[in-house]
């Protein structure tokens, strides 16, 4: 039996046309945020690293932004410090490491391996583990049924 | 086990409401605290009043400011409170600090980011309980005791370790909750003695 079309083919192409683009833009999201030029450090190495730290290095004092798009003070601080440490030759897990002292976990978006963290990193994990065992013995579910 | 399994969607949802009713007015930027446990850190700063002097010295280090209590008399500890002008907030907390000071406490203030001129107009407008001020105008002891915006509050202990952390309004209640017990594992005087009472906040 043909099942019946629900929707025409013109509307269909039209929904696919508004969800390329909108994916499009959704990708263009994270640069659209970072509003603060980096400084000169006249080396294109030294300021990608900057680009790097300045993304993954979280404002103490915001909800929920990176130093390289935050106008609060403590960001600006905390930039003129990236860029002081990195013109110091420090690297950048030591660079990550003198912000965590000061500031706590908090202050960055790519949280360290340690015992109070282990929640965080494991969870997705175990979580995965769950769906797939949900999947598995509702499979074997169905499958004894028709057994039956 | 088969007859939960419809419910499971309805279960993690109970368990992640959980979570977020949990969180719902927890602040994580003040749970930052990444000094505490360490030793106060090294500093060099001019000053913006010296209640002890007429004439300030210009200048003082960490070495200077823990030798000044320890040539004060007994081991106590200290306090230092990042204040300016321009937080509405230390308007507030200033009663309090206060009133810490005239319990006894050795208050050091750390005036941050601020002018000189506007400093000292605050200190005139509300009263002077602070023993010293070192004068932090472009923030750089600030930053390095993790110090995201005023107000905010530290106990130091004698030797210079850090032991509480504040980031916010200072009252009794805080007093009470976070620096009450350290401070008596210094002293064993609690700073107020007449116990808290609920009310009288």
């Amino acid at each position: 039996m043909q099942v019946k079309k629900l929707y025409s083919t013109k509307l269909v192409g039209f929904l696919k046309i508004v969800f390329l683009i909108s994916f499009y833009f959704f990708l263009l999201s994270p640069k659209v945020q970072a509003v603060i030029e980096p400084p000169m450090l006249n080396d294109p190495q030294l300021e990608q690293r900057y680009r790097q730290l300045a993304e993954v290095l979280r404002c103490p004092k915001c909800q929920n932004q990176n130093i390289s798009s935050s106008d609060a003070p403590i960001a600006t601080d905390m930039r003129h410090k990236v860029e002081n440490l990195l013109l110091e030759g420090k690297s950048n897990n030591e660079i990550e490491s003198y912000m965590i002292e000061r500031y706590g976990d908090f202050v960055t978006y790519d949280p360290p391996l340690r015992p109070r963290t282990l929640v965080l990193w494991f969870a997705p994990l175990l979580f995965f583990g769950f769906i797939a065992t949900c999947f598995w013995v509702g499979f074997r579910g169905r499958q004894g049924s028709t057994d039956e | 086990m088969k007859k939960l399994l419809p419910f499971t969607p309805f279960l993690i949802f109970i368990a992640l409401a959980g979570v977020f009713y949990a969180s719902i007015g927890r602040n994580p930027t003040l749970n930052a605290n990444g000094m505490v446990g360490k030793m106060f850190p090294a500093f060099n700063l001019p000053l913006l009043i010296d209640r002890n002097e007429p004439i300030p010295a210009t200048s003082i280090n960490l070495e200077q400011l823990i030798l000044r209590f320890q040539k004060q008399g007994e081991q106590r500890p200290w306090l230092l409170n990042v204040w300016a002008s321009w937080c509405p907030q230390c308007y507030h907390e200033h009663q309090f600090i206060t009133s810490l000071a005239d319990a006894g406490a050795i208050v050091v203030g750390l005036n941050y980011k601020d002018e000189t001129e506007n400093g000292l107009g605050f200190l005139n407008k509300m009263g002077n309980p602070y023993d010293i001020i070192l004068a932090d105008q472009e923030g750089a002891l600030g930053f390095d005791l993790g110090v995201s915006g005023a107000p905010e509050t530290f106990l130091i202990d004698p030797k210079g370790r850090i032991l509480v952390r504040h980031a916010g309004v200072i009252d009794r209640e805080v007093w009470q909750q976070k620096f009450a017990s350290h401070w008596q594992t210094v002293t064993t005087k609690p700073l107020f003695e007449e116990p808290l009472r609920s009310s009288a906040l």
